[in-house]
C-alpha cells in the first residue's frame, strides 16, 4: 500500500524540480520583496506592507517552545511565478498511475482531481465554477483569488488585510506579511446565506505552491457561509514551508464554518496562522484535520469580542511516522455572555508525536462567559507519544471554564467485543477509531466527510519503510 | 532536612502544621513500604518522593490563607507496582497569592496515581496552578487521573491553570478534567431549594470542596480537624 | 457441538477454571449457575477467546475441531455467540453500522441494505426496542435492559450456532425479561445450542433448560437434567456450593 509520502518523492524527481525554481533565487532580501510587488502590480501601500513585515522578521525569533523548527531560511525560494506553478502535466492521461489511483480512493471528484494535479485545462472546474459565481455575484458576494481581489477591490482589501493577524504577532506572520501570494478573498454582504459550501479549489487560478497563501474571509450582518480550504489529497508542494494566513472576520449574527483538510506532504513544516475576530451574538466554527506534513503548528484562534459571540473548534490530528502534529485551539474571551467548545481528538501511530496546546482565557471584563474543553488521545503503539499543554486562564468569577482529556489505546475490551461478532482485529480497530473521531468527521460535508474516513484509513494502512 | 529514608517494609507518617522553617522535604521509598504525609501551612517549597516498587504513598497537603506561598509536590514512580495519591486543598484572601506545581513521574510499570487539586480564591487573590503527568515509555500500564476544581469567589481573583499530560507510550490510562469559575448555579440552586440561604449554601459548599479530598480521614485526625476548624 | 475437556484457565498468575468438562449438543440447552467469583464468565470469555485468559491445561472442541487456536473472530465465524454480561460501549459506530460489518464478517452473501433494515426493525420491534434504536452509538447511553436486548437483537441477525448467554437476565424487568427469553425461545432449534450462564432461577422458568450445572471455585461440582432444574428451582443451588461461600440452610 503506497503512501503519500511514497508518491510524492517518486513523482516529483529532481530534475524536474531544479529547471523551473533556477530562475528564483533562494533566501529572503528586499529585492525579491520588492520583485514579488512588482510582478503582481501591486498598490503602494502593499509594498509598503511588505517591507514592514520584512523588517519585522528580521527582528522576531522563532518561539522558544514546541518542536524544534530547524529551517534555514535563506534556503527556501519564496516566489515562483504562477504560470511555472502549474503542474508538470498537461493531460489527465501524462498522470502517472499512482496519482490517479489515489485520487479514485479517495474518492475525489473528477474536477478536483485535475486541478490538484495541476492539468492545464480547467474546463470542467470552470464550468462548474462559472455557473456558482453568476449566482453569487448576483447577491453582491465577492470570491476571488487573493491577488485578483487586492486589484478590483482594494479598498475593502485594505480596511481588513493583516488587522487580525498583524505583522508583528510572530516571526511567521512577519515573514508571510512580506512574500504573500496568492489565497482566497471571500466576502459576503449583508443578509445572505449561501448554502452551497465554497470550496477553495474553485478558485480560478493556477494551484500554486500554495505557501505563502492569504484568505481574508468577511461575513457582514446575518450572513451565513461555509467555506472549505485544502482537500484531503496530499499538495504536492515540495517546498519546505508553509507559512500561510487565514483572517476571518464574522459580524453581528453572522455564522461561519471554516473547514480544512490540511495534508501537505511529509517533509514539510506547515506553519500556518488562522484567527477570527466574532462579533455580537455570532458563531464561527472550525473544523480541521491535521494530517500531513513533518512538522505542524496550527491553533486555530478565535477571538470573541463582543457580547454573545461564540466559537466551537472541531479538530483531528493524526501523526504517523516521523511526525510532529502540534495543533490545538485558542479562544479569546473577551466580552460577555460568550461561549466556546473545544472538541479534540489525536491520533499517533509509529512514533509520531500528537500534541495538543491550547488556550483559553477569560478577561477581566467577560462575565458569564462558558467553555468547555474535550480533547482525546489515542496512542495506537508503544512507540508513539502524546502531549497535552492546556493553559487555563480565567480572570472572571462569573465564568466557568472545563476541560477533559483522556489518553490511552484502542480499549482492548472493546475489541474483543468487536471480534467476537466475527470482525477481524485491524478491522475492529479501524471501527473504533472512526467511532474515536466520529464528532468531527461529521461537522464536515459529506463527501469530505467520506474522504477524511478513506485518508485516516490509509494512514492506519501505512507502514514505516 | 536531609533526604529521609524509608526502609523496606516500613511506613512512615509524617504530620507537619504551621512550620515555618524552609527545609525541603525529600522521601526515598525502599519496596513495599508505606508514606502517609499530612502537610498544613508549611514554608516548604518543595515534597519530592522517589518510589521503589510497591509503595503506597498519600500525600494531603493544605494551605490556607498562606501569602504568596509557593509549593511544588513531585512524585516519582522509579519501580513497579506502587500506588501514589496526591490531595491537595487552598484556601486565600485579600491578595495573597498560590502557586502549585504538582507532578506525577511514572517510570516503572504497573503503578497508580491519583491527584485531587481544589482550590477557592477570594477577594483578589491569584493562583497559578500546574498539575503534571509524565508516563515514559517504560511506565507501561500506568493508571493516572488528575482533577482540579478552583472556585472563584472573589470580586477580582484570577486563576491560571495548566493540567498537563506528556505520555510517551500506549499501554496506559490516563485522564484529567479542570474546572475554574463560580459555584455552580445548580449546586445553589439545589440546596436554596432546601431552605439554605445563599451565604450559608455557598459555605457549605466551600467546605465540602474543601474536605473532600480529605473524607477517608478519621474525623478525630489532627490534621483533619486543624483543617476543619480553619475553615469553619 | 461444543465439548470443553478438563479446561484449566489462569489470569495473570491465578487458576480460575480448574477442569471444567462439559458437553452440548445440538438442540440442547444447558444452565450454569453459582455464585460470583466461580468463574462461570471466565468459561464463557475462554470458549469465546479473551486473550487475557490463558488456557493451561485441557481443549475445547467445536463439532471435534479444537479451536484453541482461533482468534476471536474466527470462532464467531465458526457460530460462537457471546451475549456480554456488560455488552460494552463503542461511542461513534452506529448500531446498525456495527450489526451489518459483523453480518458481511460472517458471509460474503449479505442481504441488500434495504432487506437488512427491514430484518433489523422486524425483530427490533418483537423485542420492543424503539426504531431510533440501531441509530445510536453501540451501547452509548443504553439502558441495561437496552444493552441486553441489543446483544439478543445481534445474536437474531448473526445467527449462530451455539449461543452463550452471560447473565442476559440481569438489568431486566418482568416485561424486559419475557420478551428477551421469547426471542430465545423462537430462536432455539434442533441445530443451534444454547448455554446460559445465570445466578437466577427466573430465566430458567421461561427457557427450561436441559441440563443445568451448578458451578463454583472453577469447577462444575454436580450436573443434573430437568428433574435436577426442578430440584435447584424449589431449594436453590446453595446447597451444592463450599460451605464456606453459604450458610447452608437451617432445616438441610
Amino acid at each position: 500500500m503506497q503512501t503519500f509520502a511514497d508518491l510524492n518523492r517518486e513523482i516529483f524527481n529532481q530534475s524536474n524540480r531544479s529547471d523551473y525554481l533556477k530562475k528564483y533565487k533562494k533566501g529572503l532580501s528586499e529585492k525579491l520583496v520588492i520583485q514579488i510587488s512588482k510582478s503582481k502590480n501591486e498598490p503602494e501601500w502593499m509594498l509598503k506592507h511588505r517591507l514592514k513585515s520584512l523588517e519585522a522578521f528580521y527582528e522576531i525569533k522563532l518561539p522558544d517552545w514546541g518542536p524544534k523548527i530547524d529551517l534555514d531560511f535563506e534556503e527556501i525560494t519564496y516566489y515562483a511565478n504562477a504560470t511555472d506553478q502549474k503542474g508538470k502535466f498537461d493531460s489527465w492521461e501524462d498522470i502517472p498511475e499512482d496519482i490517479k489511483n489515489t485520487f479514485e480512493k479517495l474518492g475525489i471528484p473528477a474536477a478536483e482531481k485535475k486541478m490538484l494535479a495541476g492539468v492545464g485545462s480547467q474546463y470542467e472546474s470552470e464550468t462548474v465554477y462559472h455557473n456558482l459565481k453568476k449566482e453569487w455575484e448576483e447577491l453582491g458576494v465577492v470570491f476571488e483569488d487573493m491577488d485578483v481581489a487586492l486589484q478590483k477591490h482594494e479598498d475593502l482589501v485594505k480596511q481588513y488585510f493583516m488587522t487580525c493577524v498583524p505583522i508583528r504577532d510572530h516571526k511567521l506572520s512577519a515573514l508571510h506579511g512580506a512574500v504573500w501570494s496568492g489565497g482566497t478573498f471571500l466576502y459576503v454582504p449583508d443578509n445572505v446565506s449561501i448554502k452551497q459550501p465554497l470550496q477553495a479549489y474553485f478558485r480560478m487560478n493556477a494551484p500554486g505552491l500554495g505557501q505563502f497563501e492569504h484568505t481574508i474571509i468577511i461575513l457582514e450582518k446575518n450572513s451565513h457561509a461555509h467555506y472549505i480550504e485544502g482537500c484531503s489529497a496530499p499538495k504536492y508542494g515540495k517546498e519546505a514551508l508553509h507559512a500561510g494566513c487565514v483572517e476571518i472576520f464574522v459580524e453581528e449574527d453572522a455564522h461561519l464554518r471554516y473547514s480544512s483538510v490540511e495534508n501537505w506532504s511529509k517533509d514539510t513544516y506547515n506553519l500556518n496562522t488562522k484567527r477570527a475576530l466574532v462579533g455580537k451574538n455570532a458563531t464561527m466554527e472550525w473544523v480541521g484535520g491535521n494530517m500531513g506534513s513533518g512538522v505542524t503548528m496550527l491553533y486555530p484562534c478565535s477571538i470573541l469580542k463582543d457580547e454573545g459571540a461564540r466559537c466551537d473548534h472541531l479538530g483531528i490530528a493524526f501523526a504517523n511516522a516521523g511526525q510532529v502534529q502540534d495543533t490545538g485551539a485558542k479562544v479569546i474571551h473577551t466580552a460577555p455572555h460568550t461561549s466556546s467548545k473545544i472538541i479534540t481528538k489525536n491520533l499517533s501511530k509509529d512514533g509520531g508525536k500528537s500534541i495538543y496546546r491550547g488556550l483559553v482565557h477569560v478577561l477581566p471584563q467577560a462575565h458569564d462567559c462558558t467553555s468547555n474543553i474535550n480533547c482525546d488521545a489515542l496512542i495506537l503503539d508503544p512507540d508513539s507519544t502524546s502531549d497535552t499543554f492546556p493553559d487555563i486562564k480565567c480572570e472572571n468569577t462569573t465564568s466557568e471554564i472545563t476541560h477533559e482529556a483522556t489518553v490511552g489505546k484502542v480499549n482492548e475490551e472493546n475489541i474483543f467485543y468487536l471480534m467476537s461478532r466475527g470482525i477481524e482485529e485491524e478491522e475492529a480497530k479501524s471501527m473504533i477509531i472512526n467511532g474515536f473521531i466520529e464528532p468531527i468527521i461529521k461537522a464536515l460535508p459529506l463527501e469530505y466527510a467520506i474522504e477524511m474516513n478513506r485518508l485516516i484509513e490509509l494512514e492506519m494502512e501505512n507502514s514505516i519503510g | 532536612m536531609n533526604p529521609v529514608i524509608v526502609p523496606q517494609n516500613e511506613k512512615l507518617n509524617l504530620i507537619i502544621l504551621d512550620d515555618q522553617k524552609d527545609n525541603k522535604i525529600q522521601i526515598q521509598a525502599e519496596d513495599d513500604s508505606g508514606i502517609k504525609l499530612f502537610i498544613l501551612n508549611s514554608s516548604a517549597p518543595s515534597i519530592t518522593a522517589r518510589l521503589k516498587n510497591n509503595v503506597e504513598l498519600e500525600i494531603n497537603f493544605a494551605s490556607l490563607y498562606q501569602k504568596n506561598s509557593k509549593h511544588e509536590i513531585k512524585v516519582t514512580c522509579l519501580g513497579n507496582n506502587s500506588k501514589t495519591i496526591i490531595n491537595t486543598v487552598f484556601l486565600t484572601k485579600t491578595n495573597e497569592q498560590q502557586d502549585l506545581k504538582i507532578s506525577n513521574i511514572f517510570e516503572g510499570q504497573n503503578n497508580t496515581g491519583s491527584i485531587t487539586i481544589n482550590g477557592i480564591l477570594e477577594d483578589q487573590t491569584r493562583c497559578s496552578l500546574e498539575g503534571r503527568v509524565v508516563i515514559k515509555n517504560t511506565a507501561i500500564k500506568t493508571e493516572s487521573n488528575l482533577h482540579e476544581k478552583i472556585l472563584l469567589l472573589g470580586e477580582k481573583s484570577v486563576c491560571n491553570a495548566k493540567p498537563i499530560l506528556q505520555i510517551d507510550t500506549d499501554d496506559v490510562k490516563a485522564n484529567h478534567s479542570a474546572s475554574t469559575g463560580r459555584i455552580s448555579q445548580e449546586d445553589l440552586f439545589y440546596m436554596r431549594s432546601r431552605g439554605l440561604s445563599e451565604q450559608e449554601a455557598e459555605k457549605l459548599i466551600k467546605q465540602g470542596l474543601l474536605l473532600a479530598p480529605f473524607s477517608h480521614l478519621d474525623k478525630n485526625h489532627k490534621f483533619f480537624r486543624q483543617l476543619e476548624t480553619r475553615i469553619l | 457441538m461444543l465439548i470443553v475437556k478438563n479446561l484449566h484457565t489462569k489470569i495473570n498468575s491465578t487458576e480460575i477454571l480448574r477442569g471444567i468438562n462439559l458437553e452440548i449438543k445440538a438442540g440442547e440447552i444447558h444452565a450454569i449457575m453459582g455464585p460470583n467469583g466461580s468463574g462461570k464468565s471466565t468459561l464463557a470469555k475462554t470458549i469465546m477467546g479473551h486473550h487475557n485468559f490463558k488456557v493451561t491445561k485441557g481443549n475445547i472442541f467445536l463439532n471435534k475441531k479444537s479451536i484453541l487456536n482461533d482468534k476471536v473472530c474466527e470462532r464467531a465465524g465458526k457460530g460462537i455467540f457471546l451475549a456480554f454480561q456488560h455488552p460494552r460501549e463503542i461511542s461513534g459506530i452506529k448500531f446498525s453500522t456495527f450489526l451489518r460489518t459483523a453480518q458481511k464478517a460472517k458471509s460474503d452473501k449479505t442481504s441488500s441494505v434495504i432487506d437488512f433494515n427491514k430484518e433489523v426493525k422486524d425483530k427490533m420491534k418483537d423485542l420492543h426496542l424503539s426504531p431510533e434504536f440501531t441509530d445510536r452509538a453501540v451501547n452509548t447511553g443504553f439502558s441495561g435492559g437496552e444493552k441486553k436486548k441489543g446483544e439478543i437483537l445481534q445474536m437474531q441477525i448473526l445467527e449462530p450456532k451455539l449461543v452463550i448467554l452471560d447473565e442476559i437476565d440481569s438489568g431486566l424487568d418482568i416485561d424486559a425479561l419475557k420478551q428477551v427469553a421469547k426471542a430465545i425461545k423462537e430462536y432455539h432449534n434442533e441445530n443451534t445450542a444454547i448455554l446460559i450462564i445465570t445466578h437466577y432461577q427466573r430465566i430458567l422458568e421461561y427457557l427450561h433448560p436441559d441440563y443445568v450445572h451448578v458451578m463454583t471455585n472453577g469447577k462444575i461440582i454436580k450436573s443434573g437434567n430437568k428433574d435436577f432444574a426442578k430440584e435447584l428451582e424449589k431449594n436453590g443451588y446453595a446447597n451444592y456450593v463450599a460451605p464456606t461461600s453459604y450458610k447452608l440452610p437451617a432445616t438441610s
